[in-house]
């Protein structure tokens, strides 16, 4: 019953998909999602036995478990990504895997939405409103990093490579209250391959009594 | 039609002819022109007045360096493009542009009359004339500004798109000529990333000013070279090539900023409207090659600035790339052998060429030859005097120069519709300059050029002072090599095309600042800035008036300012300046470039970063009901919080008033998603707790919550909120809304640096709950009826404690806290459960007359009750004891800010403190940041004595009267007393000092 109540943070959008595999937006909602902290020396081995893969220890690092994949954020801070209604299990079976070690894990599953951003012309969206370097060269497949899209700061990560068909895919992990400004701005970035303008939400008119009135 | 057009030749497709409009007046060009070329083709050199004395003005140079054919392009208001240099215009079919700063016609413009005045105009004029009375310059300031100025802005919304670009490479060329183009193809065959960039249409520089088969690079054609360096760097995938395209600015770390118009060329119908108009890539290069060439000089004499007066390159890239004649009788004035190339070029185009007048005691035998077999006459060691034609020059006449700074002889006197002039080549060294790069003084050209570097630059070619098509070549070759060396790649053995030039006459340029004309210095009218106007002799009367440094100079006559900032006035000045003073010019220095190198549209800066899109405006998981029920939004930091939910009908403040009673009556319920939320996990959480917070920590139960007060280590007031204890090493922190990425940096940073023997880590799970919170005398009903089987009895579910529950199947913690004073829950569920949540709680509040309040209604409430909203009772300077919480500092343990507090000043008693004040009459509400004062009559002594000011004020429905929170200076001591708050426009009104708790007996007492 609970899930009908459940809302999506984009659900008033459609996925969008603009011209020759150029750019496509979409979100995957409700992905589990779990921030861990701790020690990697000390958590580590525990943690990667329950995830499946190793906890990356740099940073952009990026590690795909059976349970779920890893992403760095930090020395001690991890962003867990696994299947949607998988996290209660994960925190389930992670908790006494790394009871006695000094760690943290947060359920972040509602903080966060994904974005995934797909195309050949995904990387000069991104380009347009990000300011590190998204060359091939540079990030690939496989990494990760927390960065700037215009005013909003997710975690992304390159999910596909940029030889496969559709070109590169990256998954885009924004908190909810920005989505929908990322959606539009990315709409916005991949407008000249196709996608179609998005106005954002909440553009109401302010109401500023204090400049209007000028007081008693 | 084209007169001047020749028959053959240049980069245009003479097979499309384009129609344009200049100033309404209908002409033809081809595709491949310029607004100036086909203008010239047409025989119009006059295009616009100057920004002073509106003389007239023609086209001086063939590309982004000419300072004073500015016209402006489209008449609708809202895309109307001002001050565009017409050189750089590119025509298209109905391009229709208008010569500007001239009433009622650029033939016929009023305005002129300021250069019948111009004796009593000198630089500094405005600011001598119009200093006084005080306060004057306002009102001159708007006439003077529109009898002196450029184009007009545009006046509308712009409905273009603009778009932003990031790119990081290893190496940048900026600079699409010979020097430019091997750099980018040297760089780019060792596999590095790079970018080359081109100002103009088409790559090729100086070459295209060229006949077109003069030259050969590596056996071929300049032409066909370029073409296969473009094929070759178009084809490479890690290769940039942007035409159309300015680096503008050269920042800190290597960041260079470009200006690409990507669509301004194409007529307004055939533009991609998924395209954007314009484009700034800001591009971070870990190795930079300017190759941005040179820049000829004019020459300064008397009478320099008429239309049809020109800089010899120019009259030779209209020649060679535009296919035209830039006038029938032309004179070659030059200081330099580079020019009289032009001449003879002009010869062999079937222009009459009537004299070379130069400079130089003894011009090259070789080209006296040369001259003498093409029938010019030559006039050495000469000087032109004067020329006239106001709108176009018609005649020049010529003396000779004694060697001492004068001229003598008789004048000749010589009918010409054209003098092409050269001062010798400036490297154009704006980005070198910008990139903090120092110039140094270069006797040979004689010009400033690239000394020493700061960043990771080198200049090659022209802008290196390098004055050979060979050399522009070599040391493109080497810079290209050297880049992408330094970037980290390996270089290829250096391959340096060979090339050929016919006929290369040497440089050979000597210093003439400024020419002789045997006139007395007053009636002298020698331009040095075309666009500012700006005269040898306002140079000269800035040193003489104590303005003799080159920046004071540049300030007091605005040489080099505006749009052009100096690109051919640079030198001459500098020159001038020295001669003036007597020194070397290598000691007088240059002025500082600044960037844009060109102007740059706003929209181009703004990018896609405008409108909607301007800033992100953070929403709550139940924005959309609120939208739906006619919330009106408050911006709070980022985040769009419902202030109120005004019925149809009612006014924003009668909305606040019902929703603030209803809260108190009945039931209300707030969107409390916003506040900060911090997990605090680990065995010394406990610990770390009663160090942040002032108050004690170490007993607080599982299952139960406690507000806390937060300080800065000085002592002051940082944030509050209700922290929860989850478990032993567990707790749910609050903080405000606007303080939670601030405080848990802060935290954070404790942890990292001052406590690191803590085990406590922290994450942010402010969006990870929506927040309902319910309260009123009806809350534990509606409570009750939301939750699945929960008991929200207050007397088993006590104050200051939480339960887990479910609301309709949903994981919820229900909070028992209150902002407000009246009983209250705060539920919490998973965000994308908010909405459900929110929903679940209008129904089953339904029957109790439930009322959703808004940021409004809570400021209001919690004033009734006097608790404090950080950042609007506090202000950064107001400690604990200035809130008169006593009972909120601990003594037990230590706490940030608990040094602080003993500290004199923060110790001691007439501190403003927390207090409210009531008015007389009960409907006065008080302005927010209004003083407190001891005295109803303004004293004489100014100024008054401020004992405090209001921060908080409200008109409460609950006390039926006005409310107010103030500051004030020995709060405390002062309950009771009568004091003033002064008003704007009124006398002060009386206020008396009471309690902060409005609801409270004593005070409802005081208010009856």
């Amino acid at each position: 019953m609970s899930d009908l109540n459940r809302r999506a943070a984009l659900a008033h959008r459609t996925a969008l998909k603009g011209s020759n595999d150029g750019a496509a937006i979409a979100e995957k909602p409700f992905e589990g999602k779990l921030i861990l902290r701790g020690d990697r020396t000390r958590i580590g081995p525990a943690a990667s036995k329950v995830l499946g893969a190793a906890l990356p220890g740099k940073v952009n690092e990026t590690a795909a478990g059976a349970r779920a994949a890893a992403q760095w954020l930090s020395p001690d801070e991890w962003l867990l990504v696994t299947a949607p209604g998988a996290e209660a299990a994960l925190v389930f079976d992670l908790t006494p895997a790394l009871t006695g070690q000094h760690h943290q894990i947060a359920d972040v599953t509602d903080y966060y939405t994904t974005i995934e951003l797909t195309g050949t012309h995904a990387r000069d969206m991104l380009m347009k409103i990000a300011t590190v370097d998204f060359h091939p060269r540079v990030f690939k497949t496989g990494m990760g990093m927390t960065t700037n899209l215009g005013r909003a700061n997710p975690f992304l990560r390159q999910t596909r490579d940029d030889a496969g068909p559709g070109g590169p895919a990256f998954d885009i992990i924004i908190r909810i209250s920005m989505a929908d400004y990322l959606w539009c701005l990315l709409a916005e970035a991949g407008h000249e391959w196709g996608l179609p303008e998005q106005p954002p939400k909440g553009l109401v008119k302010l109401h500023l009594p204090h400049f209007e009135t000028g007081g008693p | 039609m084209q007169r001047f057009r020749t028959p053959v030749g240049g980069l245009i497709d003479r097979s499309k002819p384009v129609t344009f409009t200049f100033d309404r007046q209908s002409y033809q060009g081809f595709a491949g022109d310029t607004l100036a070329s086909a203008l010239l083709a047409n025989g119009v050199h006059m295009v616009a007045r100057s920004f002073k004395y509106h003389r007239p003005r023609g086209i001086l140079g063939a590309g982004s360096e000419d300072p004073a054919a500015l016209v402006q392009v489209g008449i609708a208001t809202n895309t109307t493009d001002p001050n565009t240099r017409a050189t750089e215009i590119e025509l298209y079919d109905g391009l229709g542009a208008f010569a500007q700063n001239c009433w009622p016609s650029l033939n016929f413009d009023i305005g002129a009359i300021n250069d019948v005045l111009w004796r009593w105009l000198p630089a500094g004029f405005y600011y001598k004339t119009f200093m006084g009375p005080p306060g004057s310059w306002m009102l001159f300031e708007p006439l003077i500004r529109r009898a002196a100025g450029l184009g007009a802005a545009p006046g509308g919304p712009d409905p273009d798109n603009y778009q932003s670009q990031n790119r990081h490479c290893d190496v940048l060329v900026i600079g699409g000529g010979p020097a430019g183009l091997l750099a980018a193809q040297t760089a780019s065959r060792t596999g590095a990333r790079v970018i080359l960039v081109e100002e103009t249409s088409e790559l090729g520089g100086r070459l295209n000013a060229s006949a077109a088969d003069d030259i050969t690079i590596a056996g071929k054609s300049a032409r066909d070279w370029v073409i296969a360096c473009r094929t070759e760097l178009a084809a490479s995938a890690h290769v940039t090539l942007l035409t159309r395209t300015c680096a503008f600015g050269y920042y800190a770390d290597n960041f260079v900023a470009l200006h690409e118009l990507v669509q301004d060329h194409l007529a307004p119908a055939s533009r991609d409207t998924a395209k954007p108009r314009h484009r700034v890539w800001r591009v971070r290069a870990k190795e930079i090659v300017l190759a941005t060439g040179a820049i000829e000089r004019p020459l300064v004499f008397h009478g320099n600035d008429w239309p049809g007066i020109m800089l010899a390159s120019a009259v030779e890239t209209y020649l060679h790339r535009y296919g035209v004649k830039a006038g029938n009788r032309a004179v070659v004035f030059t200081n330099n052998s580079g020019a009289w190339a032009t001449a003879f070029a002009l010869a062999k185009a079937g222009v009459q060429v009537v004299g070379i007048v130069d400079a130089r005691p003894a011009p090259e035998e070789s080209l006296m030859r040369q001259a003498a077999s093409l029938g010019i006459p030559v006039h050495p060691h000469a000087s032109i005097v004067e020329t006239r034609g106001r709108k176009r020059v018609t005649t020049a006449v010529v003396r000779r120069l004694d060697g001492q700074g004068g001229v003598t002889g008789e004048a000749t006197v010589i009918v010409c519709d054209l003098i092409a002039v050269s001062g010798g080549w400036s490297p154009n060294a704006a980005l070198f300059s910008q990139s903090r790069g120092k110039l140094r003084f270069d006797p040979g050209l004689p010009a400033f050029r690239p000394g020493q570097s700061w960043q990771a630059e080198r200049s090659a070619g022209a802008a290196n002072g390098a004055m050979t098509l060979a050399e522009c070549l070599r040391e493109g070759a080497a810079a290209g090599a050297d880049a992408a060396s330094k970037a980290g790649f390996t270089a290829q053995p250096l391959a340096v095309p060979v090339s050929t030039e016919s006929e290369a006459p040497t440089y050979n340029a000597i210093a003439t600042w400024l020419l002789p004309s045997g006139r007395t210095k007053g009636s002298s009218r020698a331009f040095v800035d075309l666009q500012n106007d700006v005269q040898a002799k306002d140079l000269q009367l800035a040193v003489q008036e104590g303005y003799g440094s080159v920046e004071h100079a540049k300030r007091y006559t605005t040489t080099g300012m505006g749009t052009d900032q100096g690109k051919t006035v640079g030198m001459n000045a500098f020159g001038i300046l020295a001669d003036t003073l007597g020194k070397p010019v290598q000691e007088v220095g240059v002025t500082t470039y600044r960037q844009p190198f060109k102007p740059v549209t706003f929209g181009a800066l703004a990018g896609q970063h405008g409108g909607g899109l301007y800033a992100p405006r953070r929403l709550t998981p139940m924005h959309d009901w609120h939208e739906t029920h006619g919330a009106i939004f408050e911006p709070v930091g980022e985040w769009l919080r419902a202030q109120t939910y005004p019925k149809p009908g009612e006014s924003f403040a009668a909305a606040v008033q019902r929703e603030s009673k209803a809260a108190r009556s009945t039931v209300g319920v707030l969107d409390a998603s916003t506040l900060g939320k911090i997990d605090v996990r680990g065995k010394d959480a406990r610990e770390f707790l009663n160090r942040v917070y002032t108050n004690a920590w170490l007993k607080l139960a599982p299952g139960r919550c406690r507000y806390g007060l937060m300080l800065r280590e000085d002592g002051m007031v940082f944030d509050d909120g209700v922290t929860a204890c989850l478990a032993d090493d567990h707790f749910h922190m609050t903080t405000t809304t606007g303080g939670a990425a601030r405080v848990l940096n802060w935290l954070e940073e404790y942890l990292q640096t001052e406590w690191t023997d803590l085990e406590v880590y922290l994450t942010s799970v402010t969006e990870q709950w929506a927040v309902a919170a319910i309260g009123g005398p009806k809350a534990a009903e509606v409570v009750a009826a939301v939750a699945d089987g929960f008991d929200a009895n207050p007397e088993t579910f006590p104050f200051m404690s939480f339960r887990d529950a479910t609301v309709g199947g949903i994981p919820a913690r229900i909070f028992r806290i209150s902002f407000t004073g009246e009983l209250s829950y705060e539920i919490n569920v998973p965000a994308s459960y908010g909405l459900a949540l929110w929903q679940r709680v209008m129904e089953a509040g339904a029957p109790h007359g439930i009322t959703p309040y808004g940021t409004e209604a809570m400021h209001l409430l919690r004033a009734e009750k006097g608790f404090i909203i950080v950042g609007q009772d506090t202000d950064g300077t107001v400690a604990p004891g200035d809130l008169r919480m006593p009972g909120m500092v601990k003594t037990s343990a230590d706490f940030i800010g608990r040094r602080s507090l003993t500290r004199s000043d923060t110790a001691r008693k007439e501190r403003k403190q927390l207090v409210g004040l009531l008015t007389d009459d009960p409907n006065l509400v008080l302005m927010e940041g209004a003083h407190v004062i001891s005295t109803s009559i303004e004293p004489r002594e100014k100024p008054v004595p401020m004992l405090g000011y209001v921060t908080s004020a409200y008109f409460s429905p609950n006390a039926g009267r006005s409310i107010a929170l103030a500051l004030l200076k020995g709060g405390g001591e002062r309950l009771g007393h009568t004091l003033y708050v002064s008003r704007q426009n009124a006398m002060p009104v009386e206020v008396k000092v009471v309690e902060t708790d409005f609801l409270a007996a004593a005070n409802t007492g005081a208010a009856s």
